[in-house]
């Protein structure tokens, strides 16, 4: 268990998370209405057009719902959704008018057709998925009872099928969508992105954005106090360093779980628990981490659940070398996702281990980025999202490969499945990270989405009088 | 004298009892007095927390039974400290109520209960220790709305909450573009759908809502505009293509209404009688208006995005006050356009007030655009400089729309609080 002082700063780091992210609000808002044209020159370290966590993604894609700000799930390709059979069989209405960027209509084929797709790379909570009128009928063989949330996410944004998308200038399709921006062209590593007119949410303020993939993070700050970029990306733990040297800084919620999975199911269950108990938090988020985000032991920040302060976080080396007796362990690996901070951060873990008795070998991804398969433990964010800590909990767990819905809608009913998932230790959360961007004070009413990506649909450009000094 | 003696004994036995009991219904008055100030600020006013408190305990009952148990409450919450006294004390009488004792002292059971939240809603949860086990038990707890603060100071604006979109509709999450009241109903311009409130006993509740049927994509700083026919009843709506008529029947029950739409180019009356009759067309791709006035002012105006009349005998009965969407704010006087100084806070909305204080009509402007709490302030324009009139009066969200109301005394302000909630002020302005 943390002290309470270590748990009131945590807090009030929160806090200071938030009114940073307010005053940033603040300090970019408008003395105008939005301002409509302008270009925007965006650099990222990863793929903008990645699946999970790709920029490009989302201005380019709409899901049938998406995730308001607030954690809500609101309409967005559906007006409107029914239940019944107890939750195994879900209608999704469509709403009327929205054309592809090609300017074929969105219909509920299409719809279908895209889920399909969605569904031979990842898993799928639906059994089969049909057309009817305008509506898309979802059934299971489970109870689904988060599935307008899932679909928010984005493996389940609907494409255009791959037959209706043009080449882009790359000679590779594009990625057709009924988002506020089109993919115009794709080359020498730049994502470019224009203004959708008919978008069905109304055209972007902004009239296109230059997406400059796999760009170092010091070449990123670089070119943003140079003025050769809008916005940058900032790690969590180069946060502090962002605002030691001024730069704008919009820091999201926790929006990642930093965790260790274990992959060995031949470990003894004393042995995850010694493992658990063994790990360093605190270390990893003062030292590794600068102080950003929070120590966990739960899937579910505070801010979600309500509940977290309940898993205790604190090291217990002698408890964790009492849980393992006298059982030597067999040697094990720790893979790691990602570079910079993650892999410092699978060192330190294997440190920690050491002092309980278990001798752990950091090994790194492989250069295309995937992880080895025959790795005993990973090392890996997973993005929190979702409105209610069930159905947070729900897409958590998804993602951590169980598919066993937390059917109550209220916290007691997901603190007991969390704590039953967790006492199996098949997960050790560590830390919630929040995303953060480093901005150019030309950008107005810039906000986070709830995965902590910046709403470059809503942001909007100063006129060229307004930008005079 | 032996009787005396009694008599006097007896008297005195009286007088001693009489005394006790005298003495024991002051001290019970005083003890009860005494409680009554203890449980004065529960008992005044229904405590929020007498709920929350009454099932956390029932269910720690439940976990522990009959029993003496150790209490100790821990606040992780935005919950004042100074309340924390009050739900111990609730949670005490609670739990004695059904047999669980507790005290500070030391106990084989120990019940941790902490007062913890999410962004949604606060979360009182209890640990019971019996031994090396431990069980939790959890309530939820609404969270209370918060009021929002109010200026005060020289030329007083205040304002006054018409409507709320949490308290007075389902929540539709659609922005809300404008609002006006008629004789018949408060009418709310929302993106996709007029919706019409009528008054009862509860204050405006949902009557009917119609939807604004368009061909085209809506732009997304939607902009709309509600004026009243002349009858007082109905109105006409104007959003980005669409314009709607909306007609009252009275009848004996709640009358009829009926709104019909159809696809319109045609531009918009921001400015009405008396004071002028002034038409802009409206740019429906984007947030702004194209800068073409009928009747024309004589010169080429940019594309702005708010505009109002102020009275000036000396340029032909009025001049027009533009905000364009370069940021700049300029002035129609007579056939001359002229940069207005003093603007430099000034957002992109405000609207005419003729409050009959100072010059008799101020502008009301709104702060900025988009921050999360916005200011309106009242300014005189003698020349082509802008004078405060006012302090600043939080709007406790951001004012996306301005409108003189049709008396021409207050100005409707539509403020987005957050999301999905909207809020339509009517504001007034005091003379000193």
């Amino acid at each position: 268990m943390l002290p309470r002082c270590a748990l009131n700063a945590m807090l009030a780091r929160h806090i200071v998370v938030t009114l940073m992210l307010t005053a940033m609000a603040v300090s970019a808002g408008a003395r105008t209405r939005p301002h409509y044209g302008g270009s925007l020159r965006v650099e990222v370290e990863g793929d903008p057009l990645q699946r999970s966590d790709g920029i490009a993604w989302r201005l380019v894609l709409d899901g049938l719902t998406r995730v308001d700000f607030d954690g809500a799930v609101r309409p967005s390709l559906a007006v409107r959704w029914a239940s019944d059979d107890g939750g195994h069989r879900w209608q999704f209405w469509l709403r009327p008018g929205v054309s592809f960027h090609n300017s074929r209509p969105l219909n509920a084929l299409a719809v279908v057709t895209s889920l399909e797709e969605s569904c031979r790379a990842t898993a799928c909570p639906w059994t089969a998925v049909r057309t009817l009128g305008l509506s898309v009928v979802f059934l299971g063989d489970n109870p689904m009872p988060d599935l307008p949330a899932l679909l928010a996410e984005s493996e389940f944004l609907i494409k255009g099928s791959s037959a209706q998308a043009a080449e882009v200038e790359t000679g590779g399709p594009a990625i057709l969508g009924t988002g506020p921006f089109r993919m115009k062209d794709a080359k020498d590593g730049v994502v470019r992105l224009e203004a959708n007119d008919d978008c069905w949410q109304g055209r972007p303020f902004l009239d296109a954005i230059e997406i400059d993939a796999h760009r170092p993070a010091h070449e990123q700050w670089m070119d943003l106090s140079l003025g050769n970029a809008d916005l940058a990306e900032v790690r969590p733990s180069d946060i502090r360093q962002a605002h030691q040297q001024r730069m704008n800084v919009v820091v999201s919620p926790s929006v990642a779980l930093l965790a260790v999975e274990i992959h060995n199911t031949e470990l003894a269950p004393q042995l995850r628990a010694a493992m658990a108990l063994a790990m360093d938090r605190a270390a990893l988020f003062q030292v590794i981490f600068q102080k950003q985000g929070e120590v966990t032991a739960s899937l579910l920040p505070a801010s979600l659940s309500g509940y977290s302060f309940l898993f205790p976080a604190e090291r217990d080396l002698s408890r964790a070398q009492a849980l393992r007796g006298g059982v030597a362990p067999p040697p094990l690996t720790l893979a790691v996702d990602g570079t910079g901070a993650m892999q410092l951060a699978a060192e330190r873990l294997a440190l920690n281990l050491h002092d309980a008795g278990f001798t752990v070998r950091v090994i790194a991804a492989a250069s295309n980025g995937s992880i080895p398969i025959n790795a005993d433990l990973v090392l890996r964010t997973f993005p929190v999202v979702g409105g209610t800590p069930a159905e947070a909990l729900n897409a958590m767990l998804r993602r951590l490969g169980l598919n066993a819905p937390v059917l109550a809608q209220d916290a007691v009913a997901s603190y007991k499945a969390e704590r039953e998932f967790l006492d199996r230790h098949a997960v050790i959360p560590l830390l919630y990270l929040p995303r953060a961007w480093a901005v150019s004070g030309r950008l107005r009413d810039l906000q986070l989405t709830a995965e902590g990506l910046p709403d470059l649909a809503n942001v909007s450009l100063p006129s060229s009088s307004e930008e005079a000094p | 004298m032996a009787g005396n003696k009694d008599i006097r004994a007896d008297a005195k036995a009286k007088f001693m009892m009489s005394l006790k009991t005298r003495l024991g219904r002051i001290a019970c008055c005083l003890f009860g007095m005494m409680l009554l100030l203890m449980v004065s600020p529960l008992a005044q006013a229904e405590s929020p927390w007498e709920q929350p408190a009454a099932q956390l305990a029932a269910q720690v009952a439940e976990i522990l039974g009959a029993g003496q148990a150790q209490l100790t409450v821990n606040n992780r919450s935005t919950i004042a400290a100074q309340e924390l006294h009050a739900i111990r004390w609730l949670l005490e009488q609670d739990l004695r109520a059904r047999g669980v004792a507790t005290s500070s002292a030391e106990s084989a059971n120990v019940i941790r209960v902490t007062l913890s939240e999410n962004v949604r809603e606060r979360l009182w949860v209890a640990e019971v220790v019996e031994g090396n086990q431990t069980q939790v038990a959890m309530v939820h707890v609404d969270r209370e709305p918060m009021a929002a603060p109010v200026a005060e100071a020289g030329m007083v604006l205040e304002k006054k909450r018409v409507w709320d979109s949490l308290t007075a509709t389902a929540i539709s999450g659609a922005p809300v573009l404008a609002s006006l009241e008629t004789k018949a109903a408060l009418v709310v311009l929302e993106q996709d759908d007029i919706v019409v409130f009528t008054m009862t006993g509860a204050g405006w509740r949902e009557d009917k809502r119609f939807p604004v049927e368009r061909q085209r994509a809506s732009s997304r700083d939607a902009r709309g505009m509600l004026v009243p026919v002349a009858d007082g009843f109905g109105f006409t709506a104007y959003t980005a293509g669409t314009e709607c008529s909306g007609s009252y029947a009275p009848s004996a029950g709640n009358g009829d209404w009926s709104v019909r739409c159809h696809e319109s180019d045609d531009p918009w009356p921001v400015i009405g009688e008396p004071i002028a009759n002034v038409h802009a067309f409206y740019n429906a791709s984007r947030d702004f208006f194209t800068g073409v006035i009928t009747p024309s002012p004589g010169v080429d105006l940019i594309p702005f995005y708010s505009m109002a009349a102020l009275p000036r005998a000396a340029a032909g009965g009025y001049a027009l006050l533009v905000s364009g969407i370069d940021g700049k704010v300029q002035m129609v006087v007579g056939n001359a356009l002229k940069i207005v100084s003093g603007t430099r806070d000034w957002g992109s909305d405000f609207a005419a007030i003729y409050s009959g204080c100072g010059a008799g009509t101020q502008i009301l402007v709104s702060g900025s655009g988009e921050v999360e709490s916005d200011h309106l302030r009242a300014y005189e324009l003698p020349a082509q400089e802008a004078i405060a009139m006012s302090a600043p009066l939080e709007m406790g969200g951001t004012v996306m729309a301005l409108s003189t109301a049709p008396d021409g005394a207050s100005v409707w302000a539509v403020v987005r609080k957050n999301a999905r909630d909207y809020e339509v002020d009517r504001v007034t302005a005091l003379c000193p």
